[in-house]
């Protein structure tokens, strides 16, 4: 099902015309303002620096907004006709002398916060905001919690340890003792489990 | 140990929450904050040549504002809709004639306001006697201004006017029968008693 009859235009914004647009008015306000410093007076070049100056507030604004038909691209790179009609918007305003923020607004109230890049800081949007440095934080609590935990665990074995191994020092050394002792006998333990197994027989 | 696995498996279980929502959502349709805002206020010429119409002027009534265009592939298959149900909607629908003459009908950017109008004039007229007039009346817009000041980034969309002239429902895409009897029309009888 075709849904929008705006979505077909999305063929015509490809990734390609995408970069190119700005690349192109990029490359155009810099050539006017070239132009504009050398060959021209500075009377003559004043509309086209104003101009340039129009387009590149434009530019700097629409970079900022989201086209509506190709969502993936801001107003500035997009080549869709909407895209067109707003950046037409835009350039009037500023024209017009108005602010940022209040050409914001105007696209804000027609298309809701959606037209932003850069999402509002408000109730609504807090989860997107500071979720993520919540989990920072909360991750980095847990990691702390676990190497507590962790070092905790090693104080402890480590105490336990040191106590096993000096308790367990003790058998060894009379092992070992048993084996200076019974160096003339090659089994000893086979020996002593044979005495043993015939003291259970007696 | 089982402990411990608890709160990643939370963790797992709100993550995929809120990706199956965000799967069921239509990124394309966008939420309008028009929505129990007062209806822009236009003066567009009307297709048939009649005077200026303004949404002041159905102040009192419930009516539709449907965006329509002879080149919108979508209104071919929401306009029949339209036609056949127009009787049972039972309030006025206006149309807006959506940027008729498209960059390409006049590439070199000749055709003066009045020759846009008119040519805008006779290919509605035409596609309307063609496939049905469902419209009490319908203005031009051909700029688009008035499109931007309603939000429309797409034809068709409908938007449902209360008597106070404020906007209630924004319908984006096109109308289908279960969108309007679901919908829609719930809607237009709730605001017609109130």
């Amino acid at each position: 099902m075709s849904f929008f009859s705006y979505r077909n235009e999305c063929r015509k914004c490809s990734c390609l015309n995408a970069g190119f647009g700005r690349m192109a008015v990029f490359i155009c306000c810099a050539l006017f303002l070239a132009l504009g410093a050398n060959t021209l007076g500075a009377k003559e070049a004043e509309p086209m620096a104003s101009d340039a100056q129009v387009e590149a507030r434009l530019v700097h604004i629409a970079e900022e907004l989201r086209c509506l038909v190709c969502q993936n691209e801001s107003l500035s790179s997009s080549r869709a006709d909407l895209a067109e009609d707003l950046r037409a918007q835009v350039r009037e305003q500023i024209v017009k002398g108005k602010t940022d923020q209040e050409i914001k607004d105007y696209l804000v109230e027609r298309y809701g916060d959606f037209v932003l890049y850069r999402p509002l800081v408000k109730p609504m949007t807090w989860l997107l905001w500071f979720g993520p440095f919540v989990c920072l934080v909360f991750a980095l609590g847990m990691l702390m919690l676990a190497i507590k935990k962790r070092n905790n665990k090693i104080q402890s074995l480590g105490a336990a340890s040191q106590h096993s191994t000096v308790q367990a020092h003790h058998p060894d050394h009379e092992h070992e003792h048993e084996h200076e002792h019974t160096h003339d006998h090659p089994h000893p333990p086979i020996n002593s489990n044979e005495s043993a197994l015939s003291g259970q027989k007696e | 140990m089982k402990k411990f696995l608890i709160l990643p498996l939370a963790f797992f279980v709100v993550l995929v929450v809120f990706l199956a929502v965000g799967l069921k959502r239509d990124p394309h349709e966008i939420p309008s904050p028009l929505i129990n805002r007062a209806a822009p206020e236009f003066s567009l010429p009307t297709l048939s040549g009649t005077t200026p119409f303004s949404p002041s002027d159905y102040k009192g009534r419930v009516w539709m504002l449907n965006v329509w265009a002879t080149w919108c592939v979508s209104c071919r298959e929401e306009h029949p809709v339209l036609v056949a149900f127009a009787k049972q909607i039972g309030v006025p629908i206006v149309g807006l004639s959506y940027k008729e003459i498209q960059p390409q009908d006049d590439p070199e950017k000749k055709l003066s306001p009045e020759s846009k109008l008119n040519l805008a004039r006779s290919r509605g007229s035409v596609w309307l006697d063609r496939h049905g007039n469902p419209y009490t009346l319908s203005v031009m817009d051909l700029d688009g201004r008035v499109g931007i000041d309603y939000g429309v980034y797409g034809v068709p969309e409908t938007y449902i006017i209360d008597k106070e002239g404020v906007i209630r429902y924004k319908q984006i895409g096109p109308v289908t029968p279960q969108i309007l009897s679901d919908t829609l029309l719930p809607i237009i009888r709730g605001l017609e008693n109130s």
